[in-house]
């Protein structure tokens, strides 16, 4: 049950092995690879993502166990590829990336007391994360997060010019990397808000990422 | 007759300019629509040719004994994922909504609210190059200590952030009462311990200590044992 998703995945290879065609070999090959590629990272003792693009789901992992799975309202993969492998995080950018606060000793000495009691406001929280910002793997791979708009027919049409602006940008830049013979593949990610920011704050450092679409 | 035809003109330029501003508008957005159908298109294109490119044929009379092969393989794989996965009684802890979670396999055995690192910093005022931030760890951990009554040993951070000089004498650092009635060590100087601010439970205030109240302190120090796994997302 920890990897429900995993198990489907050998449930539909075994539903798929009284087939014999070309189509099925793909996919239990695809299987077997992310399999392998989880096998890898639950060795490890860190975090790591499973982005689910079939599902729209986003699974932060440990050893094997989910520890928080996030629901994708939106998704769109542009580039070249087969996103078979590991991903690395290399880097996240955010326009309003935040910054963590100092603690500023007070200047004179004062009567000893118990801990904690001065940080009692502006803590480093959740609701200071960005949400619009992109993640920059290695071997040409990033992924946007942005922001799904909730509320009236103003905010669905800002989500629709969003959605195509962003296509017509990667798109624009899938045709530059093709021409300079660079590997390009970009993943936009809508997710809610609140998820936006859970996911930026989860995020761990150099985390490996499997991407089943 | 001048006065008709310069009224007229006026009348004229207007009217012609309001066209050409359309006329503009228009070329405008069609132009942007066609580049913007073109680079999708040809996107379009890259992408599916180069896919393509990358199916591979197989040979029509092994499918079979290759999907059960690798479907053979795969329950292995499963398997081997499956024993990664924490026996009996593991924590989990969200930093993000400063939740703690006792659970047993997919069971939540019991949830408590805590506190966790509040992501501040403090640089030494007398050595620059002393800098701690606050965090909680993240990733895999285990309970490596149990104790009940625990004392703090306050670290020179917490002298420092108090404005105070750092003791040289060891029990001078001592505080008693300050960490609730029982404390799991998970390493590195992190805990999992009791507190006195429990008003700020929920809220990310710690130095990287996990704080927890009372009530529930005790069932989460009762139901783990040293080795117990403790994840911190």
């Amino acid at each position: 049950m920890t990897v429900p998703f995993l198990f489907l995945f050998i449930w539909c290879g075994n539903a798929f092995s009284d087939d014999s065609n070309i189509q099925d070999i793909y996919k239990i090959r695809m299987e077997n690879r992310l399999l392998e590629l989880e096998a890898k990272a639950a060795a490890k003792p860190v975090t790591y993502v499973v982005l689910d693009l079939i599902r729209k789901k986003m699974y932060l992992k440990i050893r094997g166990v989910t520890l928080k799975e996030f629901d994708i309202a939106d998704s769109d993969t542009i580039g070249i590829g087969q996103l078979d492998e590991f991903y690395s995080l290399v880097t996240v950018k955010a326009i309003f990336a935040p910054k963590r606060k100092e603690i500023k000793p007070p200047a004179q000495k004062k009567e000893e007391k118990p801990a904690s009691t001065t940080q009692e406001a502006d803590s480093y929280s959740v609701g200071d994360m960005p949400s619009n910002y992109t993640l920059i793997f290695d071997k040409g791979l990033s992924i946007s997060i942005s922001q799904h708009f909730k509320g009236g027919f103003l905010l669905s049409i800002l989500n629709y010019i969003n959605k195509k602006m962003g296509k017509l940008w990667n798109s624009s830049k899938l045709l530059w990397s093709h021409l300079k013979k660079t590997p390009f593949i970009k993943i936009l990610v809508v997710m809610s808000k609140d998820d936006a920011h859970a996911f930026y704050w989860a995020l761990p450092e150099k985390a490996d990422f499997i991407i089943i679409r | 007759m001048n006065g008709y035809n310069f009224k007229n003109n006026i009348n004229n330029d207007t009217e012609y300019q309001k066209r050409g501003l359309m006329r503009r508008i228009i070329y405008a957005l069609s132009i942007f629509f066609i580049v913007f159908s073109a680079i999708n298109v040809m996107a379009y294109f890259i992408q599916k040719n180069s896919n393509a490119a990358v199916s591979k044929k197989e040979e029509i009379g092994n499918a079979k004994k290759i999907v059960n092969d690798i479907s053979k393989n795969n329950k292995k794989i499963y398997k081997s994922i499956s024993n990664l996965s924490p026996k009996g009684n593991y924590i989990v802890i969200d930093t993000a909504k400063n939740i703690l979670y006792l659970k047993n396999g997919d069971r939540v055995l019991h949830q408590a609210v805590v506190s966790t690192g509040s992501g501040r910093f403090l640089i030494d005022p007398n050595k620059k190059e002393r800098k701690w931030v606050f965090d909680s760890p993240r990733g895999e951990f285990k309970v490596k200590s149990k104790i009940v009554e625990p004392v703090w040993v306050k670290p020179d951070w917490a002298f420092i952030e108090e404005g105070t000089d750092v003791p040289k004498n060891y029990n001078d650092r001592i505080e008693e009462g300050v960490l609730g009635d029982y404390a799991l060590g998970i390493g590195n100087g992190y805990f999992i311990h009791g507190t006195l601010y429990t008003r700020l439970l929920g809220k990310p205030v710690t130095h990287g200590c996990i704080r927890v109240g009372d009530n529930d302190l005790k069932i989460i120090y009762k139901s783990a044992k040293i080795g117990t796994k403790v994840y911190i997302f």
